[in-house]
């Protein structure tokens, strides 16, 4: 074979080759850079430089502020919702299924799928600059019940949380065993509003749950973990004379919370627990409750077993919740209703108070 | 055979540990579009629709519901409906978000026992989707067609 | 060499020479991405918009770079550097300038790379000896004759969806066996025009 033919070959392939590797470096430079972008928040209320490319979920957690979401960015959650008033560009079709037809004319997005790629004019809720992040060591895991643990964790010296009784974070998992990215889940807050160095947690197993599984089973005592908080329309109005307290499970936390803090700020509020469970070795925090009742008369615990043993000696109220609830408040007039736990319970529950006369304005409950 | 990417991404979201701590799909290697093609193949051809089986599960669950937790009496079953609190988003990204809730049926007189969860009978009514084979949900359609009861049309 | 003219080589890609259903050329994305109806006119419009792309520049590179070289023996290689190349550029350039369409075609467009319809096409091309006019217009028509084929495929697929089938039938096989019915229909049309 003649030698020019190789060479001729050879160059010309090196030459296309180089000469397209050349177009894309370039196009890549040009269209994938959106350089500093600005973003203006709450009409020039705060105005970041961040670099564009990212969605606008994690842009914003990398400037502090943190949108609430439940799925981590896979669109499943439609929870991440912001306003974008500007730069965002038209609705994406994993956006679709999530954004209604108000919302769509209010300019709502999720901000996990639109990505910062110029400026951009957002409104976000006031609140939500109050959220921060805590890298906090788990101080102790106590087991309350033979699958709800107790998980108090220290703040870092010098630092504080603030958040309204009642209130929830989001908990951050490392990845282990099969689980491969870093998972969050919301968790009420159960300790008192006015420790500020402390954060207690109430998590109960659920089957398949990637989160309680890794609280349950991975972590362990001296460990780090992160938090980021205070969340949620869930926390004391007050706008009343008389408080009525409804949990189920885990779902004592936010009512044990707010329990506290009508008390520590000496509030006139009467109020009434009504904690639900299956069986007796369901129920935690008992003789805790028990000395509140004692010490403050404003306050009353009705703890509520659905199927008591007999060897149990079980002298509470027998019966489902929804029961008690029937029988023992006559109306909802002055009064203002907290609720926590199943989904289920929810339903059931809300639909006994508001026959009795309250109504969405005077009950309150975690929607996530 | 190459993918369909929507596929692909379905596939990453059901993956373990992702939503749920073992997944959707458990060892199934299939696409997930063939899995719910196959299954519901299976289930036309008996006489049956997803439609049907997952009103019949929801109903069970329903009378589960009334036990908060405990064992129900339902006529030909027994029924437990387990409740978590919280809410889980659909992998098919359709807005919808299911409660936390385990049912528990046993046939009395066959002493068969099923279980599924209220996320699962979703999958199965708008989707057809009974999951991948080996994972924990995983119900075959024929089975629990004639689990439920149900008449072929 | 006959000088058939653009419209012709447009209508006869389409019907009488549909990539799909007469030289079945890029089945593998036919075939998976057919389940469902929107997805699989997401994927034609793809097809098309990279078809008519990839041509055009082919056609381009062909007549300048190739043919003056005399590399035709290394026409293979270029042609699929010329396609990834330009996939890659075009999804960065949609994601930047055009998000929604980006988020209903970007998915397919690495899909589409390593599609045989779009390196037959071009192939055909150069075969056929094709002027510029003529190169688009049956690069426009391949695309809207497969993209026309899937859509089809789609539809029917869909429609079966609640049918009772045989056992064993359901998935690729029933596609395969729709396609061929198809592919038969499609012959009626033959003689209309010719131009392979």
């Amino acid at each position: 074979m003649d030698f020019s033919v190789i060479l001729r070959t050879v160059g010309s392939l090196a030459l296309i080759s180089g000469a397209l590797s050349i177009i894309i470096s370039v196009a890549e430079k040009v269209l994938n850079n959106y350089g500093t972008c600005e973003l203006d928040i709450n009409q020039g209320q705060k105005k970041l430089s961040v670099q564009g490319g990212s969605s606008l979920l994690s842009t914003l957690a990398a400037e502090k502020i943190f949108i609430p979401s439940a799925c981590g960015g896979k669109a499943t959650c439609g929870l991440c919702k912001v306003q974008v008033l500007e730069g965002a560009g038209p609705l994406l079709p994993t956006e679709e299924p999530y954004i209604s037809q108000q919302e769509r004319e209010e300019h709502m997005r999720l901000s996990c799928q639109i990505k910062v790629k110029g400026n951009m004019r957002l409104m976000i809720p006031e609140e939500l600059f109050n959220i921060r992040e805590y890298i906090c060591r788990v101080e102790s895991i106590t087991d309350m019940t033979y699958d709800i643990k107790l998980l108090r964790m220290k703040l870092p010296e010098g630092e504080t949380v603030t958040f309204k009784a009642g209130q929830f974070m989001q908990f951050y998992t490392k990845p282990y065993g099969k689980v491969k990215e870093e998972v969050f889940r919301a968790y009420s807050i159960s300790s008192k509003a006015s420790e500020h160095d402390h954060i207690e947690l109430l998590i109960r197993l659920v089957p398949g749950g990637i989160c309680t599984t890794y609280v349950h089973t991975v972590l362990q005592e001296a460990d780090q973990v992160r938090l980021s908080g205070p969340y949620g329309d869930f926390y004391l109005r007050g706008d009343c004379e008389e408080l009525i307290m409804i949990a189920g499970g885990s779902g004592l936390a936010p009512i044990r919370s707010l329990v506290y803090d009508v008390i520590e700020k000496g509030l006139p509020h009467k109020m009434r627990f009504f904690f639900g469970a299956n069986t007796v070795r369901d129920l935690y925090y008992m003789e805790e409750f028990a000395q509140i009742e004692r010490d403050y008369p404003q306050f009353k615990f009705i703890p509520c077993v659905a199927r008591p043993e007999p060897q149990d000696n079980w002298t509470g109220e027998t019966g489902f919740v929804t029961v008690a609830l029937e029988n023992q408040v006559d109306s909802g007039d002055g009064k203002e209703a907290y609720l926590c736990g199943s989904p289920g319970m929810l339903d059931a529950c809300i639909k006994i108070l508001k026959d009795k006369g309250f109504t969405d304005q005077t009950i309150f409950y975690d929607k996530f | 055979m190459k993918e369909n990417p929507t596929n692909e991404q379905l596939r990453d979201t059901m993956q373990e540990g992702e939503l749920v701590k073992d997944g959707f799909l458990g060892d199934d290697q299939r696409p997930v579009d063939q899995i719910v093609q196959e299954d519901m193949a299976l289930l036309t051809t008996a006489g049956f629709t997803a439609e049907r089986l997952g009103a019949a599960m929801r109903a069970l669950t329903h009378k589960g519901m009334a036990g908060m937790g405990e064992e129900v009496d339902a006529g030909d079953y027994l029924v437990k409906a387990e409740e978590y609190m919280g809410l889980i988003g659909c992998p098919f990204k359709d807005n919808h978000r299911a409660a936390k809730r385990n049912t528990t049926a046993t046939h009395k007189a066959t002493g068969r026992t099923m279980m599924w969860t209220d996320l699962g009978i979703h999958l199965i009514q708008k989707h057809g989707f009974f999951q991948g084979k080996g994972s924990t949900y995983r119900l075959e359609p024929l089975e629990l067609a004639a689990f439920l009861g149900l008449e072929a049309e | 060499m006959p000088q058939i003219s653009p419209f012709i080589i447009f209508f006869a890609s389409i019907i009488t020479s549909n990539m799909i259903l007469s030289n079945f050329l890029g089945m593998c994305s036919y075939l998976s991405v057919s389940s469902e109806y929107k997805t699989a006119t997401g994927l034609g419009m793809a097809v098309t918009l990279v078809l008519v792309l990839t041509t055009v520049i082919n056609w381009a590179v062909y007549e300048y770079v190739i043919v003056p070289l005399e590399i035709e023996y290394l026409q293979y290689i270029i042609f699929i550097m010329v396609i990834a190349a330009l996939v890659q550029i075009l999804e960065m350039g949609m994601d930047r300038y055009m998000p929604d369409l980006h988020a209903k075609l970007g998915i397919f467009l690495p899909l589409i790379t390593v599609n045989c319809a779009i390196l037959g096409v071009t192939l055909f091309m150069v075969i056929r000896h094709y002027g510029f006019f003529q190169s688009l217009m049956f690069s426009l028509g391949s695309g809207l004759g497969w993209w026309l084929a899937i859509n089809m495929l789609a539809a029917i697929r869909e429609k079966l969806k609640n049918a009772k089938l045989p056992p064993g039938i359901s998935g690729a096989a029933l596609s395969f066996i729709i396609t061929g019915i198809m592919a038969m229909a499609f012959i009626g049309f033959s003689g209309i025009f010719t131009i392979q």
